[in-house]
């Protein structure tokens, strides 16, 4: 197998006694699909902010691209080319479709306040690369002609692509995204499964938390199953819809 | 010297008490710092002057007359402005600037109609000191320490052993499922508005009677001060203001008295700017982890 | 009406500007009058001290209500500077900047973790103990004294004591502001601090270090109102602590809301609104009796509320010229596209 992106080792979130996520260990490879599922209330956003450093594990250690990243913070992890969506869009509602993917490039960049006043040789290089990137990311997405709305006046659909354009544009090792198709309707989240395909061929790593079930066996190389914050099962789509734990966890629910 | 220093710290703490409540009992609904509280606080004093000093109504009158005329000024912010500002999902953030903005008009208006130098607030009766242990002590500090225990008990029956103090707790948890339990949330809201700021107009009287005088830059001065107080105590509980209060007001006597009278108004400043870096929630409030 | 007004403004943008300052500098040798050069100047200061506050609340999204404080420390910095430490004027300019820069940063630091309104409340006290401290610390600031004679500005040599030559002081200075706020909007750091106004978190998910920025906005715009408090020390050639009060900040906040937050335009807008205003009153009063100039500070409160209750980002507030500009721009293209494919 290739390269190993993102490894977490025994990985435990408590809050106050609460026990998030308990003794998670797994491994991210390079250019694969990787799916957390398990029923609400499993650990999985936890677990998500445990890796992007929102919160720091109580036990355990996230290892990204070779290197200990636990608890840092969540800008220097992104700085280290680990990007993310949110459950519940987040956007910046009020900039345009354009800054919100150059907004992304942040970290791609260098030049400091004070040349970005008196626009300094270096900053003016990087605005001039960022925009070209910027409308790359845009076109690619299929939002380039929506590139001076603002982010807030763009239907839902295409909100929750913008925030994956926003995480693809700095062209990351790994990208999280939270519950891509929440809210989507069949014909969204059809062109989403095509859309995600399309980013594994271009090369890219992704893990994603999805309810989506068709989605998720169509799209993942292999699976992760959370329950009560365990692991309960690994493997491909089809070891996983065949474990009798899963069964147990998801009993009543289709698998 | 230390008794006499500590028994007008009590005084004074008392009277920051009472106005930090009002600034608790609002932020305790609507977790909004209503900064109007201050103005209304100054305008209740600006009342006695006007009713009794100019137009001779009498005395009782006067006061009943000044806490509801505060109270309701209150009532018509809450309604005309802050209300539809809530119904419009406005950041928190509008709604201070808003009461900002309602203390500005207030103040400056008692300035138009008052002007700005500083008016004796008649009082009640005329008190003859006494000398308890070496200090000399104005009966009227004792008149305020009981008017705020008073507040203090009947605030905190309102709240803890009423039906209006259960709606009131239940709104500040959550209001949508307040209102869906059939508790008319603007109701309860008008009301804390109404006695929050009855509590800080009641407190602008005793400082305008205990310093006999009373001027529009009271407002800033001393409604920053009780903010510091409702801060120090945990802003939202009763007993935490009224520590805090006189916390404040026994520190600032005894800065003033033994270390520089100039600096005596930055205590307040120093405590809040403090409390806010390394206890945000107060002596008494409990220390709340954001979720993402 | 007004959109249309807005969509002209944004496709003549330069155009507008340069008409703007190109009337800004003639303003002086057409009107020669002292009094209409002196409201002028307050217009040019403010519009400085609107934009400070702009930078930090309208697209950092932090509410400083003591921004006073910082006037303050410029004015006073200047004035002992040149009166007790013997600078000339622009080194004292370049040191009281730094040192307002400083002072906003230091403020910043242990405060920024302090919740919004909170943190509001926190500048407004930061405001009185400088008052306090400016009224105190007598054998620095000569107390309630205030510190006079503080000299002209002049530079390189060339003192600058003509009021019309002040008054070019304070264009040059507003001008120097306003394309370093408008390059540095428009860039990579401008961008962070509008995301962070925006969205926080999801701002630290795009690599953004956000403690760190907004630390730099609290110092820029410290930085900012320091120099218009430069000037005005220079200008008026006395200071006292009575003017860097809660009042000052509260006009200045008015200013800035009123114009529109986030709108570099809004902000000198709103400052030429309030300087007018008063001066309107006065001329008012003529008419229908002096009582009506005292109405002044209550018109401040009264339009702020009204503000925050009908249009809670200003006048000018929402509307960015640039992206404006760029959308219709792209809509008359496609527009002319499609016309072109029916034919």
């Amino acid at each position: 197998m290739s390269e190993v992106v993102l490894h977490c080792e025994k990985i435990t979130q408590r809050f106050s006694g609460l026990i998030a996520v308990s003794d998670v260990t797994m491994d991210i490879y390079q250019n694969e699909i990787v799916g957390v599922i398990g029923p609400n209330g499993a650990g999985k956003t936890t677990l998500f902010n445990d890796i992007t450093g929102i919160y720091r594990p109580t036990e355990g250690t996230v290892t990204f691209a070779g290197e200990d990243i636990t608890g840092l913070a969540p800008h220097k992890i992104t700085a280290k080319g680990m990007t993310r969506t949110f459950q519940n869009i987040r956007l910046f509602d009020n900039m345009m479709v354009l800054d919100n993917v150059l907004v992304g490039l942040h970290s791609a960049n260098k030049a400091s306040i004070v040349e970005s006043m008196l626009r300094l040789p270096r900053d003016r290089r990087e605005e001039k690369e960022s925009l070209r990137r910027a409308e790359e990311v845009l076109e690619l997405t299929g939002l380039y002609e929506y590139r001076y709305n603002y982010a807030n006046s763009l239907p839902y659909g295409l909100q929750r692509r913008l925030e994956i354009a926003r995480a693809l544009a700095s062209r990351p090792k790994l990208i999280l995204l939270d519950e891509p198709a929440a809210g989507m309707n069949e014909q969204e989240t059809s062109e989403l499964l095509v859309f995600i395909q399309q980013l594994k061929k271009m090369g890219n790593t992704i893990i994603l938390i999805e309810h989506d079930m068709r989605l998720v066996m169509n799209l993942c190389d292999r699976i992760y199953v959370l329950d009560h914050g365990m692991l309960i099962a690994n493997g491909t789509p089809d070891e996983v819809r065949s474990n009798p734990q899963v069964i147990t966890a998801y009993l009543g629910e289709e698998v | 010297m230390f008794f006499q220093q500590f028994i007008n710290g009590l005084a004074v703490g008392s009277i920051y008490a009472l106005v930090a409540v009002g600034y608790s009992m609002v932020y305790g609904v609507l977790k909004l710092i209503n900064f109007a509280n201050n103005a209304f606080m100054v305008a209740g004093a600006f009342l006695i002057v006007l009713l009794y000093s100019w137009w001779h109504v009498p005395y009782w009158l006067t006061v009943i007359l000044s806490l509801f005329l505060c109270g309701a000024g209150a009532v018509f912010m809450e309604r005309a402005s802050l209300n539809p500002i809530r119904k419009k999902g406005a950041p928190g953030i509008s709604a201070l600037i808003c009461t900002v903005g309602y203390s500005t008009v207030i103040t400056n208006l008692l300035l138009y109609i008052f002007g700005s130098q500083t008016i004796a607030v008649p009082s009640f009766s005329t008190f003859s000191t006494f000398t308890l242990l070496g200090a000399v002590i104005d009966p009227f500090t004792i008149i305020i320490l009981a008017t705020a225990l008073v507040m203090m008990i009947l605030l905190t029956w309102l709240t803890y052993g009423t039906k209006y103090g259960e709606a009131m707790r239940a709104i500040s948890q959550n209001s949508v499922a307040t209102q869906l339990m059939g508790v008319n949330v603007n109701r309860i809201i008008t009301i804390t508005f109404f006695i929050g700021t009855v509590c800080a107009a009641l407190s602008g009287i005793m400082i305008g009677i205990y310093y006999s005088a009373v001027d529009t830059t009271m407002s800033f001065t001393i409604g920053i001060k009780a903010f510091a107080a409702a801060i120090l105590g945990g802003i939202g509980i009763l007993h935490g203001s009224l520590v805090g209060g006189l916390v404040v007001g026994l520190l600032e006597t005894f800065v003033a008295g033994y270390i520089s009278a100039g600096y005596k108004d930055a205590i307040a400043f120093v405590i809040l700017i403090l409390v806010l870096i390394i206890r945000p929630s107060g002596l008494f409030g409990k220390q709340t982890q954001q979720k993402v | 009406m007004f959109r249309k007004a807005i969509n002209f403004w944004a496709k003549h943008q330069i155009l507008i500007t340069a008409i703007f300052f190109a009337v800004v500098l003639v303003y002086p040798l057409v009107l020669e009058s002292y009094y209409l050069r002196n409201v002028a100047i307050q217009c040019l200061l403010y519009s400085i001290l609107s934009l400070a506050l702009n930078l930090i609340m309208g697209y950092t999204g932090i509410v400083v209500l003591g921004m006073a404080a910082f006037y303050g420390i410029g004015a006073y910095s200047l004035a002992i500077l040149t009166t007790k430490a013997g600078f000339s004027f622009l080194p004292a300019l370049v040191c009281s900047v730094i040192i307002t820069f400083i002072a906003g940063a230091l403020l910043a630091l242990p405060t920024l973790r302090i919740q919004g309104n909170y943190l509001a409340i926190v500048t407004l006290g930061f405001c009185e103990i400088m008052r306090i401290v400016e009224l105190n610390w007598v054998s620095l600031t000569n107390g309630p004294f205030g510190i006079k004679q503080i000299p002209a500005p002049s530079l390189f040599g060339f003192t600058l004591s003509q009021p019309v030559q002040k008054y070019y002081l304070a264009v040059v200075l507003l001008a120097i502001v306003v394309l370093l706020m408008h390059n540095v909007i428009n860039s990579r750091s401008g961008r962070a601090w509008k995301s962070i106004k925006s969205d926080p978190i999801a701002a630290q998910a795009m690599g953004i270090n956000v403690f760190r920025y907004k630390v730099f906005a609290f110092a820029i715009c410290a930085a900012i109102a320091g120099l218009a408090g430069v000037y005005y020390a220079s200008y008026i050639g006395y200071v006292d602590s009575t003017t860097f009060n809660y009042n000052q900040s509260i006009q200045i906040l008015s200013m800035t809301i009123m114009g529109g937050l986030g709108s570099i335009p809004g902000s000198i807008f709103g400052a030429i609104f309030f300087v007018i205003l008063p001066e309107f009153l006065r001329w008012l009063g003529t008419f229908c009796g002096e009582w009506i100039v005292e109405w002044r500070q209550i018109l401040y409160g009264l339009i702020l509320v009204l503000m925050i209750m009908f249009k809670s980002d200003g006048i000018l507030g929402g509307f960015d010229l640039r992206q404006i500009h760029l959308y219709n721009r792209l809509q008359e293209k496609n527009a002319a596209a499609e016309e072109g494919q029916k034919k």
